[in-house]
């Protein structure tokens, strides 16, 4: 199986300066501010190396990875002294080989020898780090005190800690910080006594460990492992897929033996989430074997009959005779589909055009009408697409972060901690949110404000805020001119310049102190980049679309979009409501999110490689969105039929 | 009906079409970033078909060929009718690993940061946005506001991740209840609580905690019999109809035992396994 190539340490962040140096006789270009180790490594030259890892900063205390370099004293550790121009550097000579080895018996003399029944037997660093320096006594005994009784900690249902192989190289505890933001690990004691720990906890379980995995992931050893590894060995091919939970959209290997899935691994080239991943995405895939699973297609005649397992073609023949049955009888527009936002593009696609094709009626909507429906039509009226404005990435060169309806750590959990990286480094943090959500006070997160608002007062908090902003004069006015609607500009101002929308006058009906109000505007509009990410907190009110469009104002006026740091963020929940909305399945929209008035009359809508047209003259107007389907569906169960994937009833 | 278990909507089905899971099938999602990444088959579908499959096969019932042979083919269709689209194919996703649309002529690699030069309407439109307080207010018989959210091992209603180890974590759902309300009303952490809105009502166990702030309770909606949404409300957003999740005017008490909604919702659900296990039964006979 392919393995992903591990440079020991980050690229550097620097992009434009370069320097040459030499390695073992070859010439190398990299960026200024690489690491030797990683520089050695583009040009394919593997230094030995325990503690790094290219997720996590150098640490350099594994004393493996020393060099020598002409005119300098000493053997630096590679992974923390960056190159220079015109540096000469030596990863192999007899000196270094005896100090590697030398450490090597350490390491060795306090490790169980059980290499052929270990759990990373064929993917153990070191393993492979005894062959790379051709160890092959360690004179030191093994009968002097050491760690080999240490106990397992089977409390985590996903992985094992066992301290037992632990070679204290800090990576987990690193990971814990540095790549997920929790500082659950500490190592506890001082030299021969230094063990990983869960903080105080007794176990990983109790602890405040999230179970991420990230720690699991940069195990060298088998102390921190899969348990579906210790139980299947491992993989032997691999994949690359996508996550079907949240929004972030995270890119996985897909570790496989034959049809079995070993184990997740969070893609190091996944756009999203750069290697990270969070305990549903990388350990809650069980289900898709799990015994509820039904297989074959069943009918039944009422919803009080046992149920019948038929053929494929019974079932789907079944449906649509039933389908045709209720047509005729109760007419064209008595059937619809929901889909869920957590089906392929290609499925809600393919939904939209049946309901659309074969139905003939544009009765099909999707379960993003009960979550970011507001966001489509706030953004479509505002800004003119109904999507979110940036990248992920892009949080890391905000400076002041907004976060109004949303639980990050939690709903959006890889994203949650690329934030928190950014907030160590210093961006502002300003919470709307009725509730103390984590990223309130955390582990070296503080927000400057959390502004707690009464649920249901959004738009009064928004519109409060827009007043600091227009008139107190700090409105980015030459993008406002350069960029909007002058007029429909110079009116909102007026509105939102109000007495009655100012933060003293709405203070009561918001529960936030006016004071608040006004510092976190002030922040928001003068702080350098300002971002806005938000969540259902903003849009599952009966002013959602009204307070979409509220945040659009904000970051309009304050000039904060339309470039890396800023933007409009509408965190959405599941793994495709995004794409769900993009591919048409509302009834008001077509693929591409393109409404009705802009479309050509009816009949208007041509299907490639279809021999008709479809009209959309019977539902030119939204009149089956969800709620009313399932409204419908409950009077006249039989008259909703397709039902993809979602789980509406629960949900609504 | 179509789902990989025999969920809460599946109960009131008549036609169960099984479905497979994304381990099992060839797509493409789209995240929050309008990221574009491809789902990719590492197993055989349990059930038989890729979900396309079985949307593809019913519209041929129905007397409309969907004749595809891949979904690669229906991501073709896609990209020729979309504009934002147009430049999107596998091959495209297979070398970039995924791609950010707008992504077509003018964005042939897509499109990380919207908006750059201008916007996509144009000029940006400011909209008024004048507050109307939701109908839904607090009174003496209702003082205190319900609002939801999620939590990090559960997933929206659970149907999956309550199938893993992840309820080791999160085995149910609980309503946060700030100290001073919870005095007021005799209510100690982990008892069972009423909690009743002009809807209906429901009960959970307590969790006292200054999380949330006097006046306002919270919980989490991953599991049915919790019935979260069973006690909010009807309203929705004015422009497109999306539901007041988020606000409930509510009441809480303590209580000795399940809501009678609850009640009903296990009788029932219990029911429709039977349902669905009797026809196992006769299948194995």
């Amino acid at each position: 199986m392919d393995k992903q190539t591990d440079y020991g340490t980050p690229a550097s962040r620097n992009t434009e300066q370069q320097v040459t140096l030499d390695i073992d006789g070859h010439s190398i270009t990299v960026a200024k501010g690489t690491s030797i180790m990683h520089a050695a490594m583009q040009a394919g030259i593997s230094i030995p190396k325990l503690c790094a890892t290219d997720s996590l900063e150098p640490f350099g205390s594994c004393r493996l990875c020393l060099v020598e370099i002409d005119g300098r004293r000493g053997y630096p550790a590679s992974c923390t002294t960056p190159v220079d121009e015109g540096l000469k550097v030596h990863t192999q000579t007899p000196k270094l080989a005896d100090i590697r080895r030398g450490v090597m018996e350490l390491y060795i003399s306090d490790h169980p020898l059980d290499c052929l029944t270990c759990s990373a037997n064929g993917d153990c660093e070191l393993q492979d780090m005894a062959g790379a320096v051709g160890l092959r006594e360690v004179r030191y005994g093994y009968e002097g005190s050491n760690h080999l009784s240490a106990e397992k900690d089977n409390s985590n249902p996903y992985f094992q800690f066992d301290a037992s192989k632990c070679i204290v190289c800090s990576r987990c505890v690193r990971a814990c910080e540095e790549t997920q933001g929790t500082f659950a690990l500490t190592i506890q004691g001082r030299g021969f006594d230094s063990k990983v720990a869960a903080g105080n906890f007794d176990n990983f379980l109790d602890s405040e460990c999230v179970s991420c995995g990230a720690c699991v992931a940069a195990c060298p050893t088998a102390t921190l492992m899969e348990k579906t590894v210790i139980e299947s060995g491992q993989p032997e091919h691999s994949v690359i897929t996508t996550c079907a939970y949240c929004g972030v959209g995270c890119s996985f290997r897909a570790e496989m033996k034959g049809e079995q899935v070993v184990r997740m691994v969070p893609d190091k080239n996944g756009g999203a989430n750069h290697g990270h991943s969070c305990v549903k995405g990388r350990f809650a895939w069980g289900y898709a074997t799990h015994r509820d699973r039904i297989t074959k297609p069943m009918i039944r005649k009422s919803i009080h009959d046992a149920w019948q397992e038929v053929s494929w073609e019974e079932a789907i023949s079944y449906a649509a005779s039933e389908l045709q049955r209720i047509q005729s009888k109760h007419g064209r527009n008595a059937i619809g589909a929901i889909t869920s936002s957590r089906c392929t593009n290609e499925e809600t696609y393919l939904v939209q055009k049946l309901v659309r094709a074969a139905f003939g009626n544009n009765n099909v909507d999707t379960c993003a009408r009960v979550c970011h429906s507001p966001t489509g039509y706030g953004l479509k009226q505002t800004l003119g697409e109904s999507a979110g404005t940036q990248t992920f990435d892009s949080v890391m060169q905000s400076d002041v972060i907004m976060v109004i309806g949303a639980n990050p750590t939690d709903g959006h959990p890889v994203f949650g901690s690329q934030m928190k990286r950014r907030l160590r480094q210093g961006a502002k943090l300003i919470i709307a949110d009725p509730r103390a959500i984590d990223l309130v006070s955390g582990p070296h997160v503080q927000a400057d404000y959390h502004l707690k608002l009464k649920p249901g007062t959004n738009v009064a908090l928004i519109t409060a805020m827009a007043h600091v902003v227009v008139t107190e004069g700090l409105v980015d006015e030459a993008f406002v001119k350069a960029r909007c609607e002058w007029d429909s500009f110079q009116y909102w101002s007026e509105f939102v310049a109000q007495p009655e929308n100012s933060p003293e006058a709405m203070e009561a009906a918001i529960g936030v102190p006016a004071s608040d109000l006004r510092a976190a505007a002030r922040l928001f509009a003068t702080g350098g980049n300002a971002a806005i990410y938000y969540g259902l907190g903003v849009t599952e009110h009966s002013q959602g679309s009204t307070m979409v469009m509220g945040i659009a104002n904000l970051a309009m006026a304050t000039g904060n979009i339309g470039r890396e740091g800023v933007g409009v963020n509408p965190l959405r929940g599941q793994n495709n409501v995004q794409g769900s909305c993009d591919m048409g399945s509302f009834p008001h929209e077509f693929p591409a999110i393109a409404t009705f008035p802009t479309m050509p009359p009816a009949p208007c809508w041509k299907m490639p490689g279809a021999d008709r047209w479809i009209t959309s003259q019977a539902c030119a107007s939204p009149i089956c969105w969800t709620l009313r389907l399932m409204v419908a569906s409950r009077r006249c169960i039989a008259k909703v039929k397709t039902l993809p994937s979602p789980t509406p009833t629960p949900s609504m | 009906m179509q789902d990989l278990f025999l969920n809460e909507t599946a109960m009131y089905a008549h036609v169960f079409l099984p479905g497979c899971s994304f381990l099992e099938k060839s797509g493409t999602f789209t995240n929050a970033e309008r990221r574009i990444s491809p789902v990719r088959r590492v197993m055989t579908p349990k059930n038989g078909y890729e979900d396309w499959q079985i949307t593809a096969m019913l519209s041929e019932a129905l007397g409309y060929p969907m004749p595809y042979q891949h979904a690669s083919e229906i991501m073709d269709e896609i990209a020729r009718l979309t504009p934002t689209f147009h430049g999107v194919s596998y091959q495209k996703l297979e070398e970039l690993g995924s791609i950010q649309w707008p992504c077509n002529e003018a964005h042939p690699e897509g499109t990380p940061i919207m908006h750059i030069d201008e916007f996509v309407r144009g000029k940006g439109r400011f909209m008024i946005t004048e507050y109307v307080p939701t109908s839904e207010k607090v009174n003496a018989k209702y003082p205190l506001i319900l609002t939801t959210g999620r939590i990090l091992s559960q997933y929206n209603v659970g149907a999956q991740t309550r199938r893993t180890d992840n309820v080791a974590w999160h085995p149910e759902d609980k309503v946060e209840i700030h100290p001073q309300d919870a005095e007021d009303r005799g209510i100690k952490d982990g008892d069972w609580v009423g909690i009743t809105s002009r809807a209906g009502n429901t009960v959970l166990r307590a969790n006292i905690t200054e999380r949330v702030q006097p006046g306002v309770i919270y919980t989490t909606f991953h599991h049915p019999e919790s019935g979260a949404n069973v006690i909010t409300t009807d309203n929705s957003d004015w422009a497109t109809n999306c539901p007041e999740f988020k606000v409930t005017a509510v009441e809480v008490s303590r209580v000795s035992q399940l809501s009678e909604w609850q009640r009903q919702y296990q009788e029932f659900s219990q029911d429709q396994i039977a349902l669905a296990q009797q026809q196992d039964e006769s299948h194995i006979e």
